[in-house]
Parts: structure tokens; sequence; C-alpha cells
């Protein structure tokens, strides 16, 4: 389906211009989900009441660093449940104050100009009110103002770039005047009505800005699909669950700002790396509103690679954590407070896969292990039910989006959390980097580093457990070590696949690079193309 | 409403028939045949007693003669049925064959009569008769080729009639001669018969001469037909041949009421034919799977009856001579009930292309039953189980051909004679032949004796069947299908060690295609195969599939529920009638199963109610669905008061299921308390095999391998099909489960062993579709069936497998050294089961405490004491206590220890 009528038929391979197979709107029916929430805590106390008992304890250290990652990953699994338990399908409401002027802002920096282009032209079809569209460059490029001229739209350029996307954005501010605010990715293509969904929620006064999902509509495998499940839990489940309580943050593109609101809080926040995340702890705080509408109203391409990929996960935990502070300290209700601080905890996760993959290998070389001699059967019959029910509502609140797939990179780039929240402890400086939009075909290794010396020595610790001793209690810590290889080689085996993103293109449709060779094409046969 | 194979032929184009219609064709004819059989029944009754015991063997044999002299009337019948415009010129041809066969048993009939140890008369008598069999073949033919579907019953009717009437008449006037002329004579008014009452006589005058092809096809089929009727009437000449007068007579009479499940279903493929288009359509597979129930409900139906009709029974209806019948009867009628099915298989094959395969097929089933007749002992029995195991071995060819119709078995010649589209020639069909020779093969290879179970089995099916069934009600734990299956099976080929087990070993490999049926109901071909693949090799599936038990037919029951379901829920409403027959079976074999049936019925309501909530029509599946649990219903109300009556006796004497079905349970320690472990072993089991306690404790070490899966389901999607496979593991596991904390036994894989083929298709769907391309896939399937094989050797060769109970070589060495008053104490008690198989000639008593002191112990010289399941204290209790005292008397001569068996000898 194609509403770019000016384009060739070719553009319409383009995933950007397809429709969404996706409905953020589907969950499941709440009766069996509160069931299955109920029996989550059931069997989580049940797991916990026996964990904790005194006489579990063998090792103290590592019954310690044990029970801190359980209690840390039931405390992300009861946000979950918690967040999750409160999905209210926020009605639509249509703009009825008569004809309004919004900015739509496409920051750019050094994206390619086929990456652009669907973005720009997309914005100019927006209905439902008078859009000003701008392109904000802070490239300095003379294809963007080539762009620009081409579709009619304005061209904005700083001659000072500070502040990276959140500068720019502000820069913009202070050249337009629209009452409302549109910012988009520029690899985000909006659908037209984009704002004929949005704009209604904007009628209440105190609503500051209204976000929509984040599509990536290039999801057809590899670190791309797995990345989008992740997206996809998250703009599912979890953001319906933040929208009914309230407490929805900014994503930074998709996204309608009321004028009125962001310059009350002096626009975006300039020193931070999630000026988005950052932005939206500030607009709640002085009691402005948030909301948040279930439907894919732009499509945009996620992470293609493993470094791109990296590099957008380093920005969002670096960034994140940074807040950490803000968010302790700011004026918030508990509810927001705790979601907020919910979705930072996130980013510690890759601590506890740290303490997990620990675990067999402390146990298979020294014999020392976190619980006292116990027979596996009572190990199994409280952790179980515990694992499955949680897993099961995982999958059950995702809707079946989220993915083994999406487990093993979030598990395979746990390094990236370690990392990020040791930088963030030290108070190193951060660089906003761009997330890359086009994948590279080259392999890369480097970006699980990490991962791939985890597999090592789990595999040769796994074969030293081996060597000395068969007995259950070593087979079962082998096994352990394999589960977490078998994890961490699915999440980076992506990286280590050599001309990935051909293979990802041919099963997913065109790749942006094949995109913008046929935007190219579609344009030499319009006469478009001025190169 | 007429088809034709021919383009060129007149084609009556017209709606496809419904099933109703399509049923009730088939009814008219068979009873209409059931008018006739019960005619010619009546006929032969009243002669058995109008003459003499050797006059009556004649007039047998003279009817058994006049039937092969009818050989056309069958292979013609279905020639013309196929093609009915061919009848005039074919008329003409067989009634010259007719004369010039009348004028060669006349001229011979001197000899022959000497040879067939006949009067001269009758042969003259078949002389006459024999110019009239093609044309009345022909007619017949032609009636049901045109739908003339009570014309051609009037037909069938008259004849009965006229040898009631005239033949009777002539019997009481002229002795067997005589009847047999009322025979010749009932004929020819058939024909007459037939030829007046077919309105549409004439009505292909003008049409142009058949096709070569549409002869050629009506030549094989009339061929394969001739051959049915030899294999139908050949072990009758043959008994008349070889076995002594009393027993030929034996047999005569045996053979009129085997006939009575022949003749009912001989219509059957006639009305079939012009059905049985090619290709096969919608229409023609209806057509053809109402044939095989009416013939198969008929021939069960029949055998059935023999098999459980008391011996006076037959002494009352046949003569107190005959009472003997009884024995065989069914057997007998069971092998005319195949050859009622394999008609029909017969008839399908050869409309869709492959009469000569068929020609084939049936010449070398009547040439085993000829061989096997021959080679037998000179007896009544031996005939009926050369003729049975002909009957068999030729349904089961069929089988393979007919479940398989993919099979490029169809010449090029035939399938361009008959201008149809090249069968889609798959090497699927010679895969799932390939794996089902692979898993009977694995099944044979059988690497452990006769166990208690079975023994108890086996001396149950040796039994008369009526006390079998109240040794089953009043001694066992399980409904009585299985026991009646292998009850007549132990008829046929008696109680041997490869016999007794041969069910189970058929039954595993038929797993093999009802898998891979069921793989591509529910998921596609690739699945299926998979699946196929996995259920030759699991470990499981051939260790019952080659126990003298009911867990083979309990898998194979249980997958065809699953593949009738999927069909259902696809929208085939005729596999209703298998899911139905099939729950009723399964619950006929094991009671467990009703965990299973209750699954799946929850898996049904699941259906009714999102088709009510997205507006689908609902009202007609929930009609078919209230009639089938209503058929199941009715089906298995006589088991009810059975079960009712065995579970009070079994908790009155307080056995329950409590032994020996624990053998083998423990796990990790306590096989007393139900424990996580035990329930993940018992997974395993049904994934892996049956494997030593260390393998066992080991594995269940692997147990975070679970946690892998659980999270590669992680984004899985739901299907309809997976959680019907779903259902139906988990609910009688789960149940299971609790029940065994309440009675620990209950809790065993062989109770909810159907979920070894769903395991089996669980994996395949995993293998071909979590992988992202091809190779992975394979590979990842070629791993799995790496890991079966390797269960598979360790559970088959190890041991240490704790289901490995070595009574065999045991008894053997026993029985080697046991002199004449030596006594063998069994413990448990009811070891001497397999003391009665192995070694029946040895003294054997269960080991009680009064036995020590019997004066048949006390008295014997040496005194074996066997025993086996340690693993329950109050046996163990009770061993060390009799080893104990033996001890203090007598001599501990030596001691020997099996796999799960010890013997100790005492003197």
């Amino acid at each position: 389906m194609t509403y770019v009528p000016a384009r060739p038929e070719s553009l319409v391979e383009d995933p950007r211009l397809a429709a969404p197979s996706w409905d953020p709107a589907e969950r499941p029916r709440s009766r069996w989900f509160v069931v299955l929430l109920v029996l989550n805590l059931a069997a989580a106390a049940w797991y916990f009441g026996w964990l904790g008992h005194p006489a579990r304890i063998g090792n103290l250290w590592l019954y310690g660093m044990l029970v801190a990652a359980e209690l840390f990953n039931f405390a992300q699994a009861a946000g979950f449940w918690w967040t999750t338990a409160r999905v209210r399908p926020r009605s639509h409401r249509a703009w009825d104050r008569g004809a309004v002027d919004v900015d739509v802002f496409i920051p750019v920096y050094d994206e390619p100009v086929a990456i652009v282009e669907p973005t720009v032209a997309a914005a100019t079809m927006l209905r439902g009110a008078r859009v000003h569209v701008a392109l904000l460059d802070d490239g300095n490029s003379p294809e963007m103002q080539e762009l620009a001229r081409r579709h009619g739209v304005r061209y904005l350029r700083r001659t000072l770039h500070t502040g990276a996307k959140a500068g720019n954005i502000n820069h913009a501010l202070g050249h337009t005047r629209s009452p409302f605010v549109l910012v988009l990715d520029c690899d985000h293509v909006p659908r037209p009505e984009f704002l004929v969904r949005t704009l209604g929620q904007l009628l209440d006064d105190r609503m500051a800005y209204v976000q929509t999902p984040q599509y990536y509509a290039n999801a057809g495998g590899g670190i791309t699909a797995a990345a989008w499940a992740q997206q996809a839990l998250f703009f599912g489940a979890i953001a319906c669950g933040k929208d009914g309580l309230g407490a929805m943050f900014c994503a930074g593109t998709n996204v309608v700002f009321r004028r009125d609101a962001l310059l009350e809080v002096g626009g975006f926040p300039e020193g931070s790396l999630t000026e988005d995340f950052q932005l939206s702890v500030r607009l709640h705080e002085r009691g402005w509103r948030s909301a948040y509408v279930p439907e894919v109203l732009a499509l945009g391409l996620g992470p293609e690679d493993m470094a791109s990929y990296v590099s957008q996960q380093l920005r969002w935990s670096r960034g994140c954590l940074g807040t950490a502070t803000t968010v302790l300290g700011a004026r918030l209700p508990m509810r927001l407070r705790a979601q907020y601080l919910l979705s930072l905890m996130y980013f510690l996760s890759g601590w506890t896969v740290l303490i997990y993959m620990a675990l067999p290998v402390v146990r298979i070389l020294t014999g020392e292990q976190p619980l006292a001699t116990l027979s596996g059967d009572q190990f199994v019959l409280h952790f179980a039910p515990y694992f499955a029910l949680a897993l099961g509502s995982v999958a059950q609140a995702g809707a079946g989006r989220y993915t083994f797939a999406a487990f093993a990179l979030a598990a395979a780039t746990w390094w990236v959390h370690v990392t990020s929240s040791l930088r963030a402890l030290l108070r190193r400086p951060a660089r906003f980097v761009v997330t890359p939009k086009q994948g590279q075909s080259s392999w890369q290794p480097r970006a699980v580093g990490p991962s791939l010396a985890a597999i090592a020595v789990l595999v040769a610790v796994a074969a030293i457990g081996l060597a000395r001793e068969r007995s259950p209690a070593m087979l079962n810590n082998v096994a352990f070590a394999g589960l977490h290889v078998v994890v961490l080689l699915s999440g980076a085996l992506a990286a280590l696949r050599h001309d990935r993103t051909r293979k990802d293109g041919r099963r997913a449709g065109p790749t942006p690079r094949s995109t913008r060779r046929r935007l190219q094409q579609g344009d030499r046969r319009l006469g478009l193309h001025t190169g | 409403v007429t088809t034709y194979l021919d383009s060129s032929a007149p084609t009556t184009v017209s709606a496809p028939p419904r099933l109703r219609q399509l049923a009730e064709e088939q009814l008219l004819g068979v009873a209409s045949q059931g008018l006739a059989g019960a005619g010619n029944l009546g006929f032969a009754l009243i002669a058995v007693r109008l003459l003499g015991q050797a006059e009556f063997a004649t007039l047998a044999t003279f009817l058994a003669l006049y039937l092969l002299l009818m050989m056309p009337a069958l292979g013609l019948s279905a020639s013309t049925s196929i093609a009915p415009e061919a009848e005039a010129r074919t008329r003409r041809r067989a009634a010259r064959v007719g004369l010039v066969a009348a004028a060669l048993l006349l001229v011979g009939a001197v000899p022959l009569a000497k040879l067939l140890h006949l009067p001269v008369a009758m042969v003259v008598l078949l002389g006459v008769a024999a110019p009239s069999a093609g044309p009345l073949a022909l007619a017949r033919g032609r009636l049901y080729g045109t739908g003339q579907h009570r014309a051609a019953a009037i037909s069938l009717v008259i004849e009965p009639v006229a040898r009631m009437t005239v033949g009777l008449w002539l019997t009481s006037r002229a002795g067997a001669v005589g009847g047999a002329a009322g025979v010749v004579a009932a004929g020819y008014i058939a024909l007459l018969v037939a030829r007046t009452v077919d309105r549409r006589a004439g009505a292909y005058q003008a049409v142009s001469d058949p096709s070569s092809s549409q002869r050629g096809v009506a030549s094989a089929t009339a061929a394969a037909f001739l051959l049915l009727v030899v294999m139908q009437n050949q072990d009758l000449v043959l008994a008349n041949r070889l076995l002594a007068r009393e027993g030929a007579a034996l047999f005569a009479a045996l053979s009129m009421v085997g006939g009575i499940a022949a003749f009912a279903t001989s219509t059957i493929p006639l009305v079939l034919l012009p059905r049985a288009t090619a290709p096969p359509s919608p229409a023609s597979r209806a057509a053809l799977y109402v044939a095989l129930a009416v013939a198969a409900a008929l021939g069960g139906l029949a055998a059935a009856a023999g098999a459980l009709a008391p011996p006076g029974v037959f002494a009352g209806v046949l003569g107190q001579r005959y009472e003997a019948v009884a024995e065989l009867a069914g057997m007998y009628l069971l092998a005319m009930a195949l050859l009622g099915v394999a008609r029909v298989m017969v008839a399908h094959q050869c409309a869709a292309g492959r009469a000569r395969l068929m020609i084939a097929l049936v010449a070398a089933s009547a040439a085993l039953q000829a061989g096997c007749i021959i080679a037998a002992p000179p007896t009544p029995a031996a005939v009926a189980v050369g003729t049975l195991t002909a009957m068999a071995t030729l349904v089961i060819a069929l089988a393979v051909t007919n479940v398989l119709p993919r099979l490029p078995l169809a010449s090029r010649t035939a399938r361009r004679r008959l201008r149809l589209s090249r069968p889609p020639v798959s090497r699927t069909g010679w895969i799932i032949v390939g794996l089902t020779v692979l898993a009977l093969g694995l099944r044979l290879r059988i690497t452990r004796g006769i166990w208690v179970d079975e023994a108890t089995s086996i001396m149950q099916a040796r039994m008369s069947f009526w006390r079998m069934l109240d040794s089953l009600q009043s001694t066992d734990v399980h409904p009585p299908g299985y026991g009646a299956l292998l009850w007549v099976w132990t008829r046929a080929v008696g109680t041997g060690e490869l016999a007794v087990r041969m069910p189970s070993i058929l039954l595993g490999a038929a797993l093999v295609p009802m898998v891979y049926l069921a793989g591509r109901a529910l998921y596609d071909r690739r699945a299926g195969l998979v699946a196929a693949a996995f259920a030759a090799l699991a470990p499981q599936a051939v260790w019952y599939g080659q126990e003298t038990r009911m867990y083979a037919l309990f898998m194979v029951l249980a997958v065809t529920t699953v593949w009738a379901q999927a069909r259902i829920l696809a929208g085939a409403a005729r596999a209703w009638v298998p899911y139905t027959l099939a729950s009723a079976a399964l619950l006929y074999t094991q009671y467990f199963s009703v965990l299973h049936i209750a699954a799946q019925q929850l898996v049904f309501c699941a259906a009714w109610v999102y088709r009510a909530r997205h507006g689908k029509p609902l009202r007609r599946d929930l009609a078919v669905w209230a009639a089938s649990l209503l058929a199941i219903a009715i089906l298995i109300a006589p088991l009810i008061p059975f079960a009712e009556h065995q579970m009070t006796v079994n908790e009155q004497s307080g056995r329950g299921f409590a032994a020996p079905s624990r053998a083998g349970a423990a796990v990790s320690g306590s096989a007393s308390e139900l424990s996580p472990y035990v329930f993940l072993a018992n997974l395993l089991w049904a994934a892996w095999g049956y494997h030593s306690d260390a393998t066992m404790t080991a594995l269940g070490a692997l147990w975070p391998g679970g946690m892998l899966l659980g999270l590669l389901l992680l984004g899985r999607g739901r299907s309809r099909s997976t959680g019907l496979l779903l259902a139906v593991i988990t609910l009688p596991v789960v149940v299971l489960y609790a029940v065994g904390f309440v009675k620990r036994d209950l809790f065993d894989l062989r109770y909810f062993i159907g979920i070894v083929p769903m395991l089996c298709l669980l994996g395949a769907r995993a293998a071909t579709t979590w992988p992202r391309s091809r190779i992975a896939s394979v590979a990842v399937s070629g791993l799995l069936a790496v890991t079966l094989v390797a269960g598979l050797l360790d559970q088959q060769l190890n041991e240490a497998n704790p289901r490995r109970y070595d009574f065999k070589p045991a008894l053997r060495t026993v029985e080697a050294r046991a002199r004449p008053g030596d006594v063998i104490l069994c413990n448990p008690g009811y070891l001497i089961s397999v003391v009665h198989y192995y070694a029946p000639q040895l003294s054997a008593q269960p080991n009680r405490p009064q036995a020590l002191s019997s004066p048949g112990v006390s008295g014997a010289r040496s005194v074996f004491l066997l025993g086996s399941f340690f693993n329950i204290p109050s046996e163990k209790a009770a061993m060390d206590a009799s080893y104990r005292q033996l001890g203090g008397t007598r001599r501990l001569v030596r001691e020997w220890q099996f796999a799960n068996v010890k013997v100790w000898e005492f003197r």
C-alpha cells in the first residue's frame, strides 16, 4: 500500500511505505491475564519463601549475589506485572477546535538523503492540521538543503552545533511558532493520519505530549527483528500500561508536543544523552500529563547490525542511568517515580546476567555454591513454576511478540549495561552518537567481544568440570553453563555472520541501501535527481 | 449418476454425491446381498439336514465349484460396473466362453468327477451352468454401473428364492445332485430377472464401442476380482482334496459360515466402482471411506459374532457333528471380513489405474494361501490359519498402497489409456514405506524376553473367550479390548514368543504412517515426515511396539484420534467417523485414555467457543459433535458394567494398580513418593526411553535444558494444532501426576503412553519450523533423531535398564537343572504366569508363608526360589523370609542373577 502518489511504483518496496504488520493494542484478555499475574505472585512467594530460608545459605557471598540478582529480577518482573496489569484502552478523541498549525521537526545529522526523503515527503502530506515541515540539518549538508527545496519544506541550519539533537530541536523552536510540534526522527515516515489520530489527545490543556510507537519497518530478521521484538514488548503492553498509570515517557520521535509545555521546561535538556527521557521527567514533575496512542503512525528503521544496536543501547543505558539522580530528586508522585525507576533499572539487568554466568563457573572451579547442599528436586520444585509463569506472563503480555532472539540479544549485550552503569557511577562523560540507519556488511566481533569472552570461559570451565567428575551436581552446573553459552551465542551470532545485510534484505524486503537505490532510480525517472 | 473414466464416453455431469447417498447405496446393496445370503444359507442349512455328511460335503464342494465357475460373476461384474457400455460386446464373448467351458466340462466330466471326488452328474450340471455365469455377472454389473441399485437388489434376491423353492424341492427328491440342479436353475432365473428389470437396456446400443483403455481397465479389474474369488474358494477345494472326509466336511461347514461374511460384503466394491474415479476426487474418497466402513463393520460384526457365539449355537444350527466349527469360526470369519475389506481396496485401486498391481498382489496372496494350506498339517485349523494369513497379508499390502495413494505405482500405460493426469509422483510415499519398514525391523529386533505383564496377557489369551473376560474382570485392571485382540490373534498364530508380540510389532510399525498422516493434518508434509521418522525411532514406541500389551494399540489409536480431530477442525466432516470409532476403541484399550479423550473434547469445546465468538455457523458442528458423543457412549456402554465390576473386585481385594506397575519407577532413590524428578524422569522416558537409574539421574540433572526450551518457546506464537497436541499431552500427565499423590503407581508412563507420538509430532514441528534454513532444519531433525537412536540403543541393549526383566534366561537355567519333583517358588506370586509360559513343565508355586511347609515343597529334592521386583518392600521382605527359612532347612547350592531377576537353588 502506498500513499505517496508522486513516487514510482518501485518505491513501494521501501518497507517504511508498506502497511505495518503490528497492532500495539493487541494484548491478552484481561481476566486471564489477571489470573496469570496472581499465579505469578503465588509462584514468586513460593520460590522466595523457600530461597530465603536460612537453611539454604551455602557460600554466603555467592548466596548474597544470587539473592540480589533474583530480587532484582523479581522487582523487574513485579514492575512489569504492575505496569501491564494497568493497561487501559485510551479512547480516540478528534480535534474539534478548528484549523490548527503544527510544526513538524525532522532533525538530521549526516544521514543519507534516501533515508530522509520519504520522511520529508510523507510529512508534507500529513492531514488534520496545517503542517509546517522543517528539516533541521545539523550536518550542514547541501544535499539536505536541496532535499528541502525539492519538497518545499523549511530548511534550518545552525551555526553552533551544541546540545546534539536536543540543541537542534531547541534551535528550531526558536524559529517556529505553531502551538504543537511533531518530532520525527529522519528515518520515521509518518502516515498521513498521524495528526488526526493524535491531536485530539491534546485537547486536554495539561497534556504535554502524545507519544506513538516506534515501529521498525525493516524488522525482517537478524538483529533488527530481535531489537524490534524488544521494542514491541515496550511499545505494546508496557507503554499501554504506563499510559494507564499516566507515566508514559517521551521516546524522542513520533511524538507531538504542546509548545507551551516545552517552553515551560526550557525546551529539550541539552546535557543528556537521553534528552527525551529527562524531558519527560521535567514535564511530569511540573504536573504536565502525557498520553500514548497505541497505533503505528510512523514507520522507521531499526538497527541493522550489532554495532548499531550496541551503540543505541550504550546511549540509552548511559543516558537513562545518568538521569537516575534526576528521577530520585524529582518531585514526582510515587507512582511516576516508581515507573521511571523501573525503566532505569532495566539497564542494570546486565549485572544479573553476569552473576548468573559466574555462579556455575565458581561452582565448577572451586566447589563453592550459593545454596547449601540440597536435592535438585527441591530447587526445581520451587524454581520451575516461578520461571515458567514469569516467561508465560512475558509471552502473554507481549502477545507473542517477545522472542527468544530478543532475549538472547539482550543477554548478549549484558556488558553494555555493566559498562554504562560503571561509567555513570564514575561520572564519566558520554557522547551523543546517532544510531546508524544502515547496516554494515562486515562482521563485528568487537561489538560482542565481552560475550564471546564469556562464552570461551564458560566452555572452558564446563570442559574442566566434565573432565573432573560427572556427578549430577557437576552435570547440573555444566548444564547451566551450557544454557548461558547457547543464549549468549544466539545473541552474538548475528555479529559473526558475513554479509548479513544482504541476506536479511532478501528476507525482509529491501534494505535502506536498496531503498535508496530505488529512490534514486525513481528520482532519475522523474527528473528529480540533481546529481 | 454415472461417471466414466474416459472422456470420450458419454458423461453425465452431476453434483458430487452426499455421504448419506453413498451410504444408502451401499446399505441397499448390502441389505439385498444379506437377504440373498440368508436365502442361500437357508438353502444350505436345510440341505445339511436333508443330506448325509458325505453327501452334504459333496453339495458344498459343488457350491464352491459353482462359485468358482462364477468367477467372472464378481470379476465381470466389477469390470462392467466400471464400464457399463462395454456390456453388450462383452456379453457375446462371455456367452462364447461359457459355451466352450460347458463343452469342456461335459467332455471331461468323468475324469473331473474322479479328480474332484464328485458325482459325474454334478460336473455335467456345472457345464450346464457355465453359459449363464458370464451374462448374469455382466447384467448385474451393468445395473450397478448405471446406478440401478434397486434393480440390482431384485436380481440378487431372486436367486436364493429360487434355490429355496426349486432347489430344495429337487434336493429332497434327488439328494445332492438335485440340490445342485436347483442351484443351476436358480442362476438362470436370476439372469432372466436381471435382464428383465434393466430399464436402460439398449441405452448404449447407439453409443460407440468402449475405448481400448476402458476395455483394458475392465479386463484387468475382472482378472483381479477373479483372483479374489480364487482366494475365497480355493481353501475349500484344497481342504476337500487334502483333508480326511470328516475334516473336509468340517471345513466345508466352516467355509459355509465364513461365506456369510464374504457374501455379505461382495456387493460393496460393485457399488463403489462407478464412484471410484481417477484421479481421486473428494467424492471418490468419500465413496471409498463409506465402502470401507461398511465392509469393515459388516465383516467385524460377523467375526465378532463368530468368535463370541458359544459352541452350542453352531451345534444347533449345523448339527452336533459340526460343533467344532465354533473353535475356528471367529478366525475364519475374520479372514472373510478381511477379504471383504480387500475387495473394496482392490476395486478402488483398479479404478485408479493400478489393476496390474492389484493382480500381482492378489495373485501373490493367493499363492501364499495355497502354499500355507499345502505346507501345513492337514487339519481344518491349519487351512483356516492359511487363509487368515493370506487375507491379512493382502490387506496389509493393499493398505500400504491405499493409504499412500500418491505412490507412483500406476503404470504409465494405464494412465495414458485412462487419460489420467499424471499422479503427483512424490517421494513421500516411498519415504513413509521405508520408515515403516525400518520401524518394523527395529521392532522385530527384540532384545528381551516375555515379562510378567505379557505372560499374564498370554495366559488370559489361552483361556476360552468368556473365561478370559471373566479373568480380566476379576483379576486384572485393564479393559478387554487388547485381550480380545490377542485372543483372536493367538487362535490364528499361536502363542510363540514372536507370535504373541506380532500384534504390537505390527501396530508399532503402523504408528509410523499414522503419525505421518497426523503430522500432515496438523502441520504440513515436512513435519509429518520428520514426525514419522521420530516415531520409527522413538525408544518408547519401539519398547511398547515389542511388548505383548495394549500400549502399542494405545499409541496408534491415540494418534488416530488426533489425526481425525485435526481433520474435523479443518472442516472434514467425514473424519467424525474414524474419530468416534477410534475414541471408543481407545477406551476399550486403556481406561486412562479417558484423559486423552477428555483433552480432545476440551479442544472441541474451545473450537466451538471460538467459532461462536467469530460468528461462524455452529449448529451443524454441534449436532455432529453430539452425535459422536452419543455414538461413543453407545459403543462403550458394554464396557461400563465390566469396568465397574472390575474396579469393585480390585478395590475389595486391595490390588488396584499396585503390582507390578512400580517396577523400574525408581529414579532418585525413592520410588514410593512422587517428586519433580519422578515427573521429569517420566517425561524423559517418554522422549528418550528407559535407562538405568544412574543415567536417569544424570539426565535429570540437565534440567536447565528445560529452561532453554522455555526460552526458545518465546515468541513462537500459538496454533490450534499445537494447542491440541499440548492438551492431549498435558492433561493426562498432570492429572495422573496429581492422582499419583494419592495412588503412587498410577503415575507411570504406560498409563499416558499416548503422549509419545504427540511428542514426536511436537518435536517434528519444532525441528521443521524453528531453524530458519532448510539445512538447519535437516540438521536439527537429524540431531534429534540421533539422540533418539542413542536412547534406543541404551534402552534395548543396556542390561541396567530397570524395566528389563530377564525371566527367560533365568527359567532356562532352572529348566536345565530341575529334575522331576523339584519345585520353583515364585516371589512375587504372579511370576507364576511367566513360569507357565517359559517352563510349563516345571512345578511352580507362589511363595506364600505356608508354601514352604507344603508337601510338594518339603518333599522336593531341589527348591528354586525365583525372585524379582525387589523395589517393592513387601515382596522383598517376603523373599528374605523365605530365603532365610529355606537356608535353615536346606543347603544353598547356587544362585544366579539376571536383569531384575534372581534365582536361588536350595537342595
